[in-house]
């Protein structure tokens, strides 16, 4: 496994249970476990944020994975 | 740091863009444009398209990716923070996305002999969003409702396209800046203030040099 797809695996997997944390769980919750920091907006907005540094994550580890399945075809040489 | 200053500018001037066709579709509707909105819009597209285009690279499949995730960002946070959104406006606001997105890579970037119709395009389509967004922010702070028509936005952008295509036929960058002052005389003609004037001069200047400097870079 490359260095890329091990930092895609890690940021995936950061980004999206933080994210998923601060945009999908109760302010309420929050608050209970001392996360209440920010308004409920600003931290919605932080959290979708980070929800799509996760997806780009993923998508780059679906471009590693597809390119280590699918090696490009060496270039046909002209024999003289 | 070259290639990350290229996928800045690309991705500024695809969200410009895609806020300036979806402002257009909200307009043509009667649906509000609200400044919250604008913001809200501009920091998820551009942190889309910008991570996109910088870790991933550019293209149609990255293009399309880049439409879908922003779009769904957009929908999720406006479901959550800002419940007044249909899915609808999601869609449409991706199919925006994509159009800005193909006019920006395939027709400018891509392209080594720049294609002059899609390059204007691309900046006055850009340099309408900063004047919404300039004028979204005026009319908050005065307390007043809508910022633009319908059919002055259309004026406004044929305008800025006509200024943009006569600034292309001049194969070189300062052209872009005599266009942007001369936007800005006429601005002041019609009764603008100095501020709106150099305003639309820095807004018009800025898009059509971030267009010029992405040109067949892909």
């Amino acid at each position: 496994m490359s260095k890329a797809a091990v930092w895609s695996v890690i940021v995936a997997f950061a980004a999206g249970i933080i994210g998923s944390i601060l945009t999908f769980v109760e302010p309420r919750l929050l608050a209970a476990a001392g996360l209440d920091v920010l308004t409920a907006s600003d931290r919605i907005l932080i959290g979708v944020l980070l929800l799509i540094i996760a997806a780009v994550a993923v998508y780059k580890l679906l471009t590693l994975v597809w390119e280590y399945e699918v090696p490009k075809k060496p270039s046909k040489s002209r024999k003289r | 740091m070259r290639k990350l200053a290229i996928a800045v500018a690309f991705a500024v001037l695809v969200t410009l863009g895609a806020l300036a066709l979806d402002m257009l579709l909200h307009a043509a509707s009667g649906t509000a444009v609200t400044l919250d909105k604008f913001i809200i819009k501009t920091i998820i597209t551009f942190a889309t398209v910008a991570l996109v285009a910088a870790i991933v690279g550019y293209g149609k499949v990255p293009g399309a990716v880049s439409a879908v995730v922003a779009a769904l960002a957009f929908y999720i946070h406006a479901v959550i923070a800002l419940p007044t959104i249909a899915f609808g406006q999601a869609a449409a606001f991706a199919i925006a996305l994509g159009v800005a997105y193909w006019l920006a890579f395939m027709r400018v970037m891509r392209l080594k002999k720049t294609e002059k119709l899609s390059f204007a395009v691309t900046v006055a389509l850009a340099t309408l969003a900063l004047h919404w967004g300039w004028m979204l922010f005026i009319v908050t702070l005065a307390g007043n409702g809508a910022a633009l028509s319908f059919g002055m936005a259309a004026v406004v952008l044929v305008i800025l396209f006509v200024l943009a295509f006569l600034a292309t036929l001049l194969k070189s960058w300062w052209p872009g800046i005599v266009a942007g002052a001369v936007l800005g005389a006429l601005a002041l003609s019609f009764g603008a203030a100095w501020l709106d004037a150099v305003v639309r001069f820095v807004t018009f200047s800025g898009m059509y040099l971030l267009a010029y400097v992405i040109r067949g870079e892909a």
